[in-house]
């Protein structure tokens, strides 16, 4: 049989076997069947990525201890941070929903950036640091759960909504927060699964 | 080679590395990748019966997610009880239609067709329906990568209660409505990941 010839691949989401092609920087491949990207190697990926993580936790810590937006009512001012949204949540009884943003707009996008710094720290040193393999598995299940993004749109719906009955003003904390939505969304287009995997392969023998 | 499955040829993916590895070591002793340390399984174990039971609560939680309210606004001592179709038609009322739309399409129109493309796949695997294998692969991708922005009526209520927080003047407060909606969320989200989209493609090659 083939099976010893060519190195083969299978789709993740049809299963259809191939055999491994070789594809380019800034090409993309896609199984011919369910049309599933299946790959997409990208340059620089491990540098790329060793760099976002750091810039993203240095600007974590302002993005969440600075205001995000305040708002002035009849010359009352009230700041609002992503943890003191979380506070209040849980201040009303609704400890699942606190529990809940606070995982995916704090937690969990914290968590990610210092597994990804981890894992691409470990193969920039090429040593294999303890617990890489599960650090690099646990970030592709978190990925999906840290949603800056969406609660980027949350602000964005909240200005709206309160333009027209008060004067809300953009804080410090904001613009952060802007890099780290960037930064975070940089790294998910920039880290190359197959290619952290091989590298992780590589060291292991 | 064009039709032939790694499942038809004794191998199966690594779900976490994407190592393609021969089945037999699954059988016998290494039950883990040797690459990544995952499980491995030839196809997620009880995925459809999984996928039904997140599927199912999150139908059952959605009606009083959208029947109860979600947040409380208290201004210069009227109160409005809001729940998400009426935060969105009140929205519409103030002529607001882009961010009606944007909330409306998030929060009501992507959950709800979130539950039914999952129903519609799992249905037409149990039952061997015959539909084009790639249309339903191309909606379990839109249905995975479109869940998480469901959050968003989530994340506006975490940051108006925050913001507007004035004592007598104006205050709103966040109701139950907002935890069952927010639990919907999560559930279809695992239902989305508990779900194997190879089994729509191991249906089509049984038949």
């Amino acid at each position: 049989m083939f099976l010893n010839q060519k190195p083969l691949i299978a789709c993740p989401h049809c299963d259809l076997l191939m055999e491994k092609f070789a594809i380019t920087y800034g090409q993309k491949a896609h199984c011919p069947r369910c049309h599933t990207v299946l790959g997409q190697p990208i340059k620089r990926s491990l540098e790329y990525t060793f760099a976002l993580s750091l810039t993203g936790l240095l600007l974590f810590i302002p993005a969440n201890t600075e205001p995000v937006l305040s708002l002035n009512l009849l010359g009352l001012t009230q700041e609002a941070t992503i943890f003191s949204g979380i506070v209040q949540l849980f201040n009303s009884g609704l400890w699942l929903i606190a529990g809940l943003v606070l995982l995916s707009a704090l937690v969990v996008p914290l968590i990610n950036l210092l597994l990804i710094l981890y894992v691409s720290l470990s193969l920039s040193i090429e040593i294999l640091l303890p617990h890489v393999t599960t650090a690099l598995r646990i970030y592709q299940h978190l990925e999906e759960w840290a949603m800056l993004e969406v609660y980027m749109l949350g602000i964005l719906v909240s200005l709206i909504k309160l333009m027209d009955t008060a004067d809300v003003v953009f804080g410090t904390g904001l613009y952060c927060f802007v890099g780290l939505l960037f930064t975070s969304v940089a790294i998910s287009s920039h880290i190359d699964h197959e290619d952290f995997w091989e590298h992780i392969e590589h060291l292991q023998t | 080679m064009s039709q032939i499955t790694a499942k038809q040829m004794g191998m199966t993916l690594c779900h976490d590395c994407k190592k393609l590895i021969a089945a037999s070591a699954i059988e016998s002793r290494d039950h883990y990748c040797p690459r990544c340390g995952a499980a491995l399984h030839m196809r997620i174990p009880n995925s459809l019966v999984k996928t039904w039971s997140f599927l199912i609560t999150a139908i059952i939680l959605y009606f009083p997610a959208n029947f109860l309210p979600i947040m409380t606004v208290e201004k210069l001592g009227s109160v409005t009880s809001d729940t998400i179709m009426s935060g969105v038609i009140s929205l519409v009322q103030h002529g607001m239609w882009g961010i009606a739309a944007v909330v409306f399409i998030a929060s009501v129109l992507v959950p709800l067709l979130k539950m039914i493309s999952i129903a519609l796949i799992l249905i037409s695997i149990q039952f061997q329906l015959q539909m084009s294998a790639k249309q339903r692969t191309v909606i379990y991708q839109v249905v995975a990568f479109v869940g998480r922005w469901s959050m968003l009526d989530v994340f506006v209520i975490a940051l108006l209660v925050a913001l507007v927080e004035f004592k007598k003047i104006a205050t709103i407060t966040a109701e139950p409505g907002a935890t069952f909606f927010g639990i919907v969320v999560v559930l279809t989200m695992i239902a989305a990941t508990t779900l194997d989209p190879r089994l729509i493609w191991d249906n089509r090659a049984e038949s």
